[in-house]
């Protein structure tokens, strides 16, 4: 592992041959966690880092009784959990997750793991470096680079997606949006100079099929294993009271305002608490990435609990108490934070919202059972909302059926109808990060894959895309497809 | 390094391999070889939980049929190029809505269709398909019905069998259909046939419609 | 009449479509000199998402331009509902049928617009916040005879110049290009006199071409003199240039928005927004904080006051309970399109009485309705064209849509269908495939006797066979501008009360030879391209019907609507034949605007959206001065 901070090994040590490594916890609930299941689940992340090949099979506990769709789903369940678990351990590499603390920095906030994608696509272009990161504008004096996350605000730091509204809690104030990269994504971006709009227009760059690595454990080739691309989403609640920081995850920031011409914006400190955790992870046998959502508990109710009245007393993004609030709607314009309100919003708004598709009763079951496994630290408040994963295990791991020698040996953006192959569940919104499109209406509502399948470069297509060769054909296929990511198109 | 912290088989990137641990697939080759398929698939597949479901046999023969009056490929009907089919492993699932769909509205002469497949796929029939199609075309009632259900696959919408049968007189009124689901209109089978996809519900790329499209057969019907 | 005080604001505008949300946005682009700004809109609001706009299609038996959006069309046993029913009704191409079918054109239960003839006038509108979101998304623009049509062909009576020409508008283009973004290459837009300025690039790259755009292109490669000769060009060309059509379709993340993925939907609704439309405008003027939306408040009454000067605009506010109020304003921007603009103008008073409607001094409002009739022809090609892939339309004809044949006959534009037959058949592929499942021939192909009804394999053979070389040519026709063909008031009401628009609409026969034209051209291409012809004989009772000589044979030919509704309240030099100066600024009332296509004095060939926008960018120029 090349991003890894590395780890002392712990205790008890892992089998010697890698590959003979099980992992199990047994879901049922009457059975709680034992000690020794904890310390194998716990220790074995610790040492190992993040898992990066996941298998799902169409076999499990309860056999017959579920279908081969619910096996699968379980282990990918399953694999979404231990990717949490090992992202969010303690950055210092020898203190097991169940031992942190809220604010203990975790692997992907080191920035010697990942980094953040405004410190990746520069003004102008400029190349990055990944050691290098800059305090946001406006933050020079104030911001700590050891302890502190530093965000610069831009219109996805507070808009959703396509620009569907920010999110408001119940205290008034912006939630917040970041997004961040691993190693092998910073090295092929760096590579291809992707980071650069100009460069990704280049003459060069138009004939690039962009085309992230894959994460395998054991390569065919006895080259050692590594992890392929990781990318994060992240949403942040600004937490005020000493309570809500206890049961956060928080961190430390320092946040400049959007910017308005050439001033310096104003510079926030503010404890920030996680409230939403997306994953992207591609792996050699799912080239269109494993996609993973989690959220804290205390986010937003379901539906069946606010029908059946068994709600919380409090949630970050609803209020119990107001049974006339429209539900899901964006908050009144203007959207963008007023610079001299900090990061409240402008009027008394508070975002009310349900979640629309309930959890399944196995991904409750599994996060009861994980949550135990973290027990006594905040990380038993957050909970799997789902994995969506391509289905179609011939289509995912196959070429287009005729010869097609210039596509790139990986992922296959050319095949039809479904290039997203079959995504299992059709749709998956997290209530922070989706907020205004949940739903199930095909391509209107949030599915991670649907959604991310249509990204596309500002490459543009080479002279001679269109010419046709000898036989009538033409002779070089153009692709804008950026393999599932919108990172690119943030390129200055 | 990295270790797979993860139960089971390992580092094997081809669906082939873990379909095939799993028992046996849902191949057309398994489809045609007749009963035997059948009888294998009730005794590994799973029940299903809603109380008015279809048994996993009644699953099979109804895909079978579908697939025999529809020329599409019954592992795609089953759940678009997902190859073990019987066992669910298909997140859109429309066969379930169209099952419900067709035995709410004709069930006496739902389960004579899915007899007459059973009785299809038993030698001395050579060619299922063809015996399948051969004797709904036999009787008004079973032959209007197999055209609703091959309508229903084509272009997820329900036109009554009355109706059609209707149609068919001269000076027939203006052809009337329902459009069973916004999923079912996307998972319409008449757009792959003609080697694109619903308007409206793209999962295509751009540019995709600058170059020929794949294959009819298998990327896009199967066999 | 108005219950409490009127709604104050700068500017007031009426219609949240194409031009009154450029314009919103426009007045505020400085966010030093804001501009408070209040839209009224007939229809629903934004929503939050297009989950129910999606849903409405998906499920909608007739997939027309109107069926994501409301209000409904139909009702749930697929009647059409009375418009009289209706608070914020607009017309639907399903009430384009027949007299006594399910769509009666004359019968005003079933036709929003009260429809006089003696021909039909095919095109719909949408109203809801967003206006035109249905619209194809083509941007192109005018080329300069367009502005010029008196003086270029005086021969033709009805024509008048435009006030203003393509160099007035050619920077204003470049700005609603960019507003809008627009995909296109420069170099392949420069023809027939349209220029561009000299370090000009449009905001991305063009579309790719579809395959089929590529075999219409092919065959249009090398013709004979004689082939083309029937155009009537300066010189009969050898060879058709088919090119790109510019759109305002993302090749390219722009503004936050993905691009086009083909969902072959532009209309009615792209389900990824990778095509613009007015809600993203919209959202941009809302989030100034100084523009705001009315939704569900349909103007009613502009009330004129001292000086000829609008002093107020009045209105029914009908999300329940029901209320009427006013809005006042220092400048009034009317931008409800050209049939519902004129008849609010007309529904309103004009201080001198003699005058019939407000603006209404030239007796022009309402007069000189046009659209591009719509030709269209389709057929099979002799080896698959794959359509039903890709936009609806990424390329089309302009080179032929001028020349020295408009002395004779109105010029056509050619657009290369991707759908197929879906747009002319009613509605593919559910109509074919009906046709070999069940032994019917509605479209022709199943012609053999006993007709085909098929199973299996061989249904799949057949409908992979017909399906993949589905192919559809259409042609808007360049309409004269008739003063005849009007706007008025019908006694019939809508929903509120108010009085709905009654139509009088014929085809002149400058128009009708355009059609011909057409016609000749599509049998070029057919004959190139190895078309069987597929078209289906127009029924003696369709209402769009006309018949014409062509070549000693009387051949019967129809239209429909492109959806471009002009005309009703143009623009000229002069105030005693015009309604607006070339400012969209009314000759009766200073401040008063009406914008839109409603100020076309011609309509020529080109979709008129980016001219609209081009014009909106312009006006909202002149208003900021005077605000």
């Amino acid at each position: 592992m090349h991003d890894l901070v590395p780890a002392t090994p712990p205790n008890p040590a892992p089998p010697t041959d890698p590959s003979k490594l099980r992992l199990t916890l047994d879901l049922d609930p009457k059975k709680p966690v034992d000690a020794a299941t904890r310390d194998s689940i716990l220790n074995n992340i610790m040492e190992t880092g993040i898992p990066c090949q996941e298998t799902a099979t169409g076999n499990g506990p309860e056999g017959s009784q579920k279908t081969q769709l619910e096996h699968r789903q379980r282990g990918f369940d399953f694999y979404s959990w231990l990717t949490f678990i090992a992202l969010n351990s303690p950055a210092d590499g020898r203190t097991r997750i169940d031992k942190s603390l809220p604010n203990t920095k975790t692997k992907w906030e080191d920035r010697a793991n990942f980094k953040q994608l405004l410190d990746v696509m520069l003004l102008n272009g400029e190349e990055p470096e990944w050691d290098k990161k800059s305090p946001p504008p406006g933050c020079e004096s104030e911001f700590k680079p050891e302890s502190d996350m530093g965000i610069e605000m831009i219109n996805e730091s507070y808009d959703q997606p396509f620009k569907t509204g920010p999110l408001i809690d119940q205290q008034g104030s912006y939630a917040l949006f970041d997004i961040l990269m691993n190693k092998e994504m910073f090295d092929y971006i760096k590579q291809h100079k992707l980071y650069s709009k100009t460069e990704q227009q280049s003459e060069a760059n138009s004939r690039l099929k962009v085309d992230f690595p894959a994460g395998v454990n054991f390569p065919k080739d006895g080259t050692p294993g590594h992890p392929g691309g990781i990318i994060i989403k992240v949403s942040w609640k600004i937490l005020d009271s000493e309570a809500e920081k206890r049961r956060f995850h928080t961190v430390d920031a320092v946040i400049s305002m959007p910017r308005h011409g050439p001033e310096k914006p104003p510079c926030l400190r503010k404890t920030l608490g996680l409230v939403g955790f997306h994953v992207m992870h591609k792996t050699e046998t799912r080239l269109q990435w494993i996609w993973t959502s989690f959220e804290h508990v205390d986010n937003v109710p379901e539906q069946q609990e606010i029908k059946s009245r068994k709600l919380k007393r409090s949630y970050s993004f609803y209020n119990p108490a107001c049974t006339t609030c429209p539900v899901n709607q964006t908050p009144p314009r203007p959207w963008e934070p007023k610079q001299s309100l900090g990061l409240k919003f402008h009027s008394p708004f508070k975002s009310q919202i349900v979640r629309m598709t309930p959890l399944t009763d196995d991904t409750k079951k599994m996060n009861k059972k994980f949550q135990e496994v973290v027990r006594g630290t905040v990380w038993e408040n957050y909970m799997l909302l789902s994995t969506q994963w391509p289905s179609d295990f011939r289509c995912a791991g196959k070429q287009v059926s005729d010869p097609k020698p210039e596509l790139a040996p990986n992922t296959d953006l050319e095949k039809e109808p479904d290039m997203n192959c079959a995504p299992a569940p059709t749709f998956l919104a997290n209530s922070t990060l989706e907020t205004y499109s949940q739903g199930d209406s095909p391509l209107a509502s949030s599915s991670c894959m649907a959604c991310h399948g249509n990204a596309t470069s500002y490459q543009l297509a080479p002279r001679d895309a269109e010419t046709p060769g000898p036989d009538g054909k033409p002779n070089f296929k153009f692709f804008n497809q950026t393999d599932f990511t919108f990172m690119l198109e943030k390129a200055r | 390094m990295t270790h797979s912290p993860h139960p089971d088989t390992n580092s094997i990137p081809h669906s082939e391999k873990e379909d095939e641990a799993v028992g046996g697939g849902f191949t057309r080759r398994g489809v045609l070889a007749g009963a035997a398929a059948a009888t294998a698939a009730v005794s590994i597949g799973a029940i299903d939980t809603p109380a008015n479901a279809q048994t996993p046999e009644e699953m099979i023969v109804f895909v079978q049929l579908s697939a025999a009056l529809t020329g599409i490929a019954a592992d795609k009907l089953a759940a678009p190029n997902f190859a073990a089919a019987v066992r669910n492993s298909d997140p859109v699932d429309i066969k379930r809505d169209y099952f419900a769909w067709v035995n709410q509205r004709h069930p006496a002469l739902f389960r004579r269709l899915l007899q007459i497949a059973r009785a299809s796929q038993k030698p001395p029939s050579a060619d299922p398909a063809k015996t399948i199609i051969d004797k709904v075309n036999a009787a008004p009632d079973t032959k209007y019905l197999a055209r609703s259900i091959v309508l229903m696959w084509y272009l997820g919408a329900w036109y009554d069998p009355n109706h059609l049968q209707e149609l068919e007189r001269p000076n027939p009124p203006q052809p009337k259909f329902k459009v069973i689901s916004s999923k079912a209109y996307t998972q319409g089978w008449v757009w792959r046939v003609a080697q694109a996809h619903p308007m409206g519900f793209s999962e295509m790329q751009f540019g995709y419609w600058a170059r020929p499209p794949s294959l009819l057969r298998p990327d896009f019907i199967g066999n | 009449m108005a219950a409490g005080p009127c709604i104050e604001c700068d500017v007031a505008i009426v219609g949240a479509g194409f031009a009154g949300a450029l314009i919103a946005k426009e007045l505020n682009k400085d966010p030093k000199k804001p501009v408070e700004v209040v839209i009224l809109e007939a229809g629903a609001p934004i929503p939050p998402n297009i989950n129910d706009y999606m849903e409405r299609f998906y499920t909608a038996r007739f997939k027309v331009p109107e069926s994501p959006y409301t209000p409904e069309v139909v009702d749930a046993n697929d009647n059409l509902i009375d418009p009289s029913k209706v608070n914020a009704g607009r017309p639907t191409v399903l009430s384009l049928l027949p007299k006594g079918s399910f769509g009666d054109w004359t019968e005003p239960k079933k036709s929003y617009l009260i429809q006089k003839g003696p021909r039909p006038f095919a095109s719909t509108y949408n109203r809801v916040a967003g206006g035109t979101q249905h619209w194809l998304g083509t941007c192109l623009r005018f080329v300069p005879a367009d502005f010029r049509m008196k003086t270029k062909y005086p021969s033709v009576p009805q024509f008048v110049d435009w006030p203003i020409g393509y160099d007035d508008l050619n920077d204003w283009y470049g700005k609603a290009e960019w507003e809008l973004g627009v995909s296109a290459d420069v170099q392949e837009q420069a023809f027939l006199g349209i220029k561009f300025p000299d370090t000009y690039k449009y905001p991305m790259p063009k579309i790719p071409r579809s395959l089929v755009d590529a075999a219409v292109a092919q065959a249009l490669r090398s013709l004979s003199k004689d082939d083309a000769a029937f155009l009537e060009m300066e010189t009969s060309p050898t060879e058709i240039r088919v090119r790109n059509l510019p759109a305002a379709r993302n090749s390219q993340p722009y503004k936050g928005r993905r691009a086009c993925a083909g969902n072959t939907n532009c209309i009615p609704i792209c389900p990824i927004q990778a095509k613009y439309d007015p809600t993203i405008t919209l959202n941009e003027a809302t989030e100034t904080g100084h523009v705001r939306i009315f939704d569900r408040h349909v103007a009613n009454e502009i009330v004129v006051g001292e000086n000829g000067r609008i002093s107020q605009i009045n209105f029914i506010q009908y999300a329940p309970p029901r209320t009427n109020g006013c809005v006042k304003a220092k400048i009034y921007v009317i931008a409800a399109n050209a049939i519902e603009t004129p008849r609010l103008l007309l529904m309103s008073k004009h201080p001198d009485p003699k005058v019939n409607g407000v603006a209404n001094s030239s007796d022009m409002v309402g007069r000189n309705l046009m659209d591009h009739p719509y030709y269209v022809a389709w057929g099979l090609t002799p080896t698959p064209v794959y359509p039903y892939r890709g936009p609806l339309i990424t390329s089309g004809i302009g080179d032929l849509c001028d020349g020295p044949f408009r002395n004779k006959r109105g010029a056509f534009r050619v657009d290369i269908g991707n759908e197929g037959w879906n747009f002319v058949i009613g509605g593919d592929p559910n109509v074919t495939t009906l046709d070999f499942v069940n032994g019917m021939n509605a479209t022709t192909l199943n012609d053999g006797s006993p007709r085909k009804a098929l199973f299996g394999r061989e249904l799949v053979e057949k409908l992979g066979d017909v399906f993949t070389r589905q192919f559809r040519i259409g042609f808007l026709v360049e309409q004269t501008p008739d003063l005849e063909n009007r706007v008025t008031l019908s006694e019939i009401r809508d929903g509120l009360g108010l009085r709905r628009p009654e139509i009088s609409y014929n085809l002149s026969d400058y128009t009708r030879q355009g059609i011909v034209a057409a016609h000749r051209m599509k049998n070029l291409l057919f004959s190139k391209m190895g078309v069987k012809d597929c078209t289906k004989e127009v029924e003696k009772n369709e209402p769009s019907r006309f018949e014409e000589l062509i070549d000693d044979k009387i051949v019967a030919l129809s239209y429909g609507g492109a959806g471009h509704i002009m005309g009703t309240c143009r623009m000229g030099s002069k105030k005693d034949n015009s309604v607006v100066n070339s400012d969209q600024q009314s000759w009766d009332h200073d401040n008063l605007y009406l914008v839109g296509s409603s100020t076309f004095p011609t309509g020529a060939t080109a979709n008129p959206t980016l001219t609209i926008a081009a014009l909106a960018l312009r006006a909202a120029e002149h208003i900021a001065k005077r605000v």
